[in-house]
């Protein structure tokens, strides 16, 4: 519970100021109470200087500034005022950086889904120190430390400004600096309540030899949140369906009612492919649509069953030239020998297509099952 | 309306202007009060820029409905400057600039008015209004009926 005590006399700023405050407060689910002080000798003896100031916890103290700088002192308060709830129930969009063209392709995606589905983006870099070998000596470079953290931190400025005149339009942005390995580290943010990733491939080609693109494919499998790999040229606004291809769909049931509210909260029609490529497959269509019924009736959906035997064949017939569609694939794996093989059937469709996907493994449901809230 | 003829001749003179740190609210009530479409921007004296009544409704953003919209508009108003929205990169004329150089300008670009300076000094402003005016004032523009 947050104490809040909004400072101000009752001018159109302190208006918009509490107005805004209010809407981010209840669009995170953060319990507050809200005290409006608009006494000018309660705003002399609070020891606030300028006006409107919003005071949390009677601790911190944040002040608006006037004249073309309110804009970005009410975006700073209110994101600091976020940030002491702990962002809420906003979904924490996790955005690894290296600073370069995938993962600014990256960001420009999740910057879209954060609009969409109300969240915060936590921009991340992971730094893996240098050591030099001195006299015997392990140094660590600590000024290259200190550039890529501030490289990150001006990154994030750059990024959490909105359009002259908007007033918090743009998502949240947060930068998150880590020192260790990539991998390690996003695995263990990804075990934040309430997330998803974004990560951006290098693409087709050698891919797999960069070291960014399979760092993108190591993390389809180890994550335990949603993540979405964005090749480049796949972009958000371009998305016209979701698309989600699975080997047993009865399985997958958790991931569907996941991806099932996605393609809801975007508005998006949801084809299901179903690749049969066991006999004994007890598919049951009608199963998928009384779930669709049942929770979520306004959904334009299709149920396609493709017998193949070749899955790589099937998915490059599917989205190999399109780059209209979100690629839903889950990690799914019968048995070991499929384990091997569900793998690269994962890492083909993200190195072979030029849409996004968004890949959804065991992790994740399991998350999904135990009552924790990953996306809303 | 002879087009080798200097601006000066056509040119609205001593145009309403805004200082370059004045608010939006005050541009708001000068585009009003005036029924005009274009304000010079100054600092000091000198000509810095121009804010058009188009910049101006697209900053503005529409109508405002609810109390919401009301406050946002009056925030944005009250707390930007002409210096926040203006254009910087102008083209200017000086006053013995002749007018086909002026229609060249004015065909080959979007804008509707170029600001005529001396000395970095504005003393005019020159708008495709003030061309079609003259136009419609020439006396030797004539409707000629064919066939």
């Amino acid at each position: 519970m947050l104490d809040i005590k909004i400072y101000g006399t009752s001018t159109p700023s302190y208006q918009l100021a509490k107005l805004k405050l209010i809407d981010a407060l209840e669009g995170a689910d953060i319990r507050y109470h809200l005290e409006e002080v608009t006494s000018v000798t309660d705003i002399m003896r609070d020891q606030v200087e300028s006006v409107p100031a919003v005071r949390v916890n009677d601790r911190y103290l944040f002040q608006m500034r006037p004249n073309g700088h309110y804009n970005q002192s009410l975006r700073e308060a209110i994101q600091k005022v976020l940030r002491l709830g702990n962002y809420g129930s906003m979904s924490k969009i996790i955005v690894p950086t290296d600073f370069s063209e995938a993962s600014f392709g990256a960001y420009s995606f999740a910057n879209l889904l954060a609009k969409q589905i109300h969240g915060v983006l936590w921009l991340t870099h992971v730094y893996h120190p240098v050591s030099t070998d001195i006299n015997q000596l392990v140094m660590v470079n600590v000024e290259a430390e200190n550039a890529h953290q501030q490289r990150l931190q001006s990154f994030v400025d750059s990024l959490n400004q909105d359009w002259i005149g908007n007033f918090i339009t743009e998502p949240i942005v947060e930068g998150v600096f880590k020192v260790g390995f990539p991998r390690v580290e996003l695995e263990e943010m990804s075990k934040t309540q309430n997330t998803v990733m974004v990560m951006g491939t290098t693409g087709a080609g050698d891919a797999f030899k960069k070291i960014f693109g399979s760092l993108s494919l190591d993390m389809a499998g180890s994550v335990s949140c949603p993540l979405f790999l964005i090749p480049p040229g796949a972009s958000f606004p371009s998305m016209k369906r979701i698309m989600y291809l699975s080997e047993d769909l009865n399985f997958d049931s958790t991931h569907l009612m996941y991806v099932a509210g996605i393609a809801s909260n975007l508005g998006l029609p949801l084809s299901l492919v179903h690749f049969r490529s066991d006999r004994k497959d007890d598919y049951n269509v009608q199963d998928s649509i009384d779930l669709f019924e049942a929770f979520y009736p306004e959904l334009e959906f299709t149920i396609d069953i493709t017998d193949t035997s070749d899955l790589f064949a099937s998915i490059h017939y599917l989205v190999g030239d399109r780059n209209d569609c979100l690629v839903v694939l889950s990690t799914r794996h019968r048995n070991v020998f499929e384990q091997i093989f569900h793998r690269s059937v994962t890492d083909y469709a993200a190195v072979h297509t030029h849409c996004p996907l968004l890949i959804l493994s065991d992790k994740v449901k399991e998350r999904i099952y135990s009552g924790r809230k990953v996306y809303s | 309306m002879n087009i080798l003829h200097p601006v000066s001749n056509i040119m609205t003179a001593n145009p309403i202007c805004i200082g370059a740190n004045e608010t939006l609210a005050v541009a708001d009530k000068l585009f009003r009060e005036n029924r005009i479409h274009h304000l010079p921007v100054l600092a000091e004296g000198k000509l810095v820029g121009m804010v058009s009544k188009s910049d101006f409704l697209f900053f503005r953003r529409g109508f405002t409905d609810t109390d919401y919209e009301k406050f946002e508009e009056d925030v944005r108003l009250n707390n930007y400057t002409a210096r926040h929205i203006m254009t910087s990169k102008l083209a200017k004329l000086s006053p013995d600039d002749k007018i086909n150089v002026a229609l060249e300008v004015f065909k080959e670009n979007l804008f509707h008015a170029i600001p005529v300076v001396e000395n970095d000094r504005i003393v005019g402003i020159l708008t495709t209004f003030d061309i079609i005016n003259r136009l419609a004032l020439d006396a030797e523009a004539k409707a000629v009926y064919e066939g």
